[in-house]
């Protein structure tokens, strides 16, 4: 009973980390970016949906809001900024820890420092009983869940089936040829990186269901999204899966039965992965 | 490469001579002036994780002074407000700097390891401290040493140990499960609950320990025991929200109480709480906002007018510490340069605060005051945090344990586990 809720609690948060860093991966695939920015871009979409939610009282909408607002400014940034130093990986790595820096501290200035958490509608902020057991589990996680699955296909088809998805991946393998074929790789930069920015964005107003929003949480989500994406593998989306999946519940299965150990259950899969698969479970070994 | 290197100099030679330019203007300001204004240094956090709460501390700070007179003797309380990022070595830094620059009287930084961090320092300068609370060994036998310091907050654990006897007598709670964030201010408020719970006759089910790093509080609050009389939450911050949110959605609500201590429903935090979750749940607290005092009325109407929202235990602390302040000044004819009569002056203050009266207790040189146990209510559509019972007068050690068992407790809890 115990081991079930444990199981779901640490899908639900598998569920969160997949929506960070699948986006994180994705741009670190195409764009050789790592974009520290990304759990910025999570605080942000918290943020606006929080306020979206609190002017105009709808929760989806908020999320709607949330996503396209932060893939918007992910859209300007990438056109703006790190458009001219691309290539450059240490000016990528400061600009993008500097825009942490902006971020937050503009976030700090209209939202303050206080932990706030994200209402949830009706139905949603109640918790349903499972079938067939005496389990009490909160809607709004699985929810979560839910939303994980639905984009994780959705990504999946666009990866995998379209011919937007076949350029991506081709990107991911040889930038250059890419280039040679007389597609336009500047446009699919900007597009990836928007579509990152919007990921994380949602991903941010999802989890401020569940985790508080406030200084901070950008830096908390980018560890376990750098974590994951290490471990399933840098610029593979399986990878990402496949790491929220480890991560999620390893670490939930830490908190829960090794309390103690509940810092160490979340970087273990990383030394054990660094150290016998440095590439990650679903990395390739590709330059 | 050469581009950036460029830059980068560029940058450093800017940032040197705003640093020249910032020293030299401070060395004016230090020197040459014959009004003798009363330095008083306000170490806090002003920007990083803690930045709402250092700004709680200085609206505090500074609304007291409005009050209590900004002026003593014709000597201006000049107080210079230093950010420390809510980090002990930065604090260590800006500490080091205001007491060069001729601090006369330090009102100690926010978090518990800053102020561990600064206590040796200012312990050796001599220099009078008022500390936000008296969290660490360090602080206790430092002061214990030089008599330079005290607070006029509270003792980690007070509240605690009157949540304790409240939940063993008032509520004959036995069977209690305890969750407490994992590092000293944890440690020490899960300790003093347990060991004055455990002598009254009541029996701990469990203690989970939730790393400060958690982000996730469901994998926490589903291991709380379905047969437990109720659960002693001792946390505090952005872990109150998580936890009672979390308490909620698991369904544990209106089924087994919660109680805790001041943070758990603190005022800085209630507007952003949603009040399904919140309603009801108990605290022990040396301040909540629906104090029925004169002092504390007039504070409230004050702090509400000029931040929107009703004031948490912060800016309580803070305006007390002004009153402190101001009331030793007086004593002395606003006189802080002899830096021992002036700590003395401030421990011997015995003042009616916004949460009762405050003296200090000359043992473990924190304050004997009332305790409450505050329930949250709704007020007028907005949740507020109102006394349901008040326990008067009490010693840093609490009603149930006499002093040397506590002393020893406090030491060892402050460092580690229960």
């Amino acid at each position: 009973m115990q081991l079930l809720v444990q199981t779901l609690n640490g899908l639900t948060l598998a569920g969160i980390m997949f929506l960070v860093s699948s986006g994180f991966t994705l741009v670190f695939g195409v764009m050789r970016v790592a974009n520290l920015a990304h759990g910025a871009f999570y605080l942000l979409g918290g943020y606006i949906a929080f306020s979206t939610v609190q002017v105009i009282g709808n929760f989806f909408l908020g999320v709607l809001v949330a996503a396209v607002t932060t893939a918007v400014l992910g859209l300007v940034l990438e056109r703006t900024l790190i458009n001219r130093i691309r290539g450059n990986v240490m000016a990528e790595v400061l600009l993008t820890l500097g825009l942490v820096f902006v971020i937050d501290d503009v976030a700090l200035a209209i939202w303050g420092g206080d932990p706030l958490s994200l209402k949830l509608p009706g139905l949603l902020a109640e918790s349903s009983t499972l079938p067939g057991s005496h389990l009490v589990y909160p809607n709004a996680r699985l929810l979560i869940l839910g939303v994980a699955v639905l984009v994780g296909l959705g990504l999946y088809y666009l990866l995998r089936r379209t011919r937007v998805g076949a350029i991506v991946r081709a990107g991911v393998d040889d930038r250059e040829m890419v280039g040679a074929m007389g597609i336009n790789v500047r446009l699919v930069f900007t597009a990836v990186f928007a579509l990152g920015a919007l990921l994380a964005g949602m991903g941010g107003a999802l989890g401020a269901t569940v985790l508080t929003l406030g200084p901070g949480s950008d830096a908390t989500i980018l560890t376990f999204a750098l974590v994951t994406v290490i471990v399933g593998g840098l610029g593979s989306f399986e990878g990402a899966v496949l790491g929220s999946l480890i991560v999620g519940l390893l670490s939930n299965y830490g908190e829960a039965y090794f309390p103690s150990l509940a810092h160490f259950a979340l970087f273990a899969p990383l030394v054990v992965v660094l150290l016998i698969r440095p590439q990650g479970v679903l990395g390739r070994t590709t330059a | 490469m050469p581009r950036i290197e460029r830059r980068l100099r560029v940058g450093l030679a800017v940032t040197a001579a705003l640093v020249v330019a910032a020293t030299s203007a401070c060395a004016s300001k230090a020197g040459g002036s014959t009004s003798d204004p009363i330095k008083v240094a306000h170490p806090l956090p002003l920007t990083g994780v803690y930045a709402a709460n250092g700004k709680d501390l200085q609206s505090g700070f500074e609304i007291g002074l409005k009050e209590f007179g900004s002026e003593v003797n014709g000597r201006k309380i000049e107080v210079t407000f230093a950010d420390t990022q809510g980090d002990p070595a930065t604090a260590l830094t800006t500490v080091r700097k205001l007491i060069q620059d001729g601090a006369q009287v330090v009102q100690g930084p926010m978090a518990t390891n800053e102020i561990a961090a600064v206590a040796p320092l200012l312990a050796q300068n001599g220099i009078p401290v008022n500390d936000l609370g008296l969290c660490s060994a360090a602080q206790l036998d430092s002061w214990a040493k030089t008599g330079n310091g005290f607070t006029s907050g509270y003792s980690c654990d007070q509240t605690a140990l009157v949540a304790a006897e409240w939940a063993y007598n008032e509520m004959k709670w036995r069977h209690i499960t305890l969750p407490a964030l994992d590092y000293s201010w944890g440690w020490a408020t899960a300790g003093g609950f347990k060991s004055a719970f455990e002598k009254l006759g009541g029996k701990i089910d469990k203690e989970i320990w939730i790393p400060n790093t958690a982000a996730d509080l469901s994998s926490y609050v589903t291991q709380i025991p379905k047969d437990t009389d109720a659960v002693f939450a001792a946390v505090a911050g952005a872990f109150s929200v998580k936890f009672i949110n979390a308490y909620k959605s698991f369904g544990l609500t209106g089924k087994i109480p919660v109680f805790g201590v001041t943070p758990l429903i603190d005022g800085s935090i209630l507007p952003t709480m949603d009040p399904a979750a919140t309603e009801g749940v108990y605290a022990g607290a040396q301040y909540c906002d629906g104090i029925d005092t004169p002092e504390n009325k007039k504070f409230v109407e004050t702090y509400h007018a000029a931040n929107k929202r009703y004031p948490g235990y912060y800016a309580e602390a803070a305006y007390v510490r002004a009153q402190v302040l101001v009331s030793a000044l007086k004593a002395r004819n606003g006189d802080a340069s002899d830096h021992k009569a002036m700590a003395k002056a401030m421990k011997q203050v015995t003042i009616n605060a916004p949460r009762g009266p405050v003296s200090i207790s000359d043992k473990s040189f924190s304050p004997i005051q009332n305790i409450y146990i505050c329930q949250v209510k709704m007020v007028n559509g907005e949740l507020r945090s109102i006394p349901i019972k008040t326990y008067e007068k009490v010693p840093p050690q609490g009603n149930v344990l006499d002093y040397a068992t506590w002393e020893k407790n406090f030491k060892r809890y402050t460092q580690a586990r229960p």
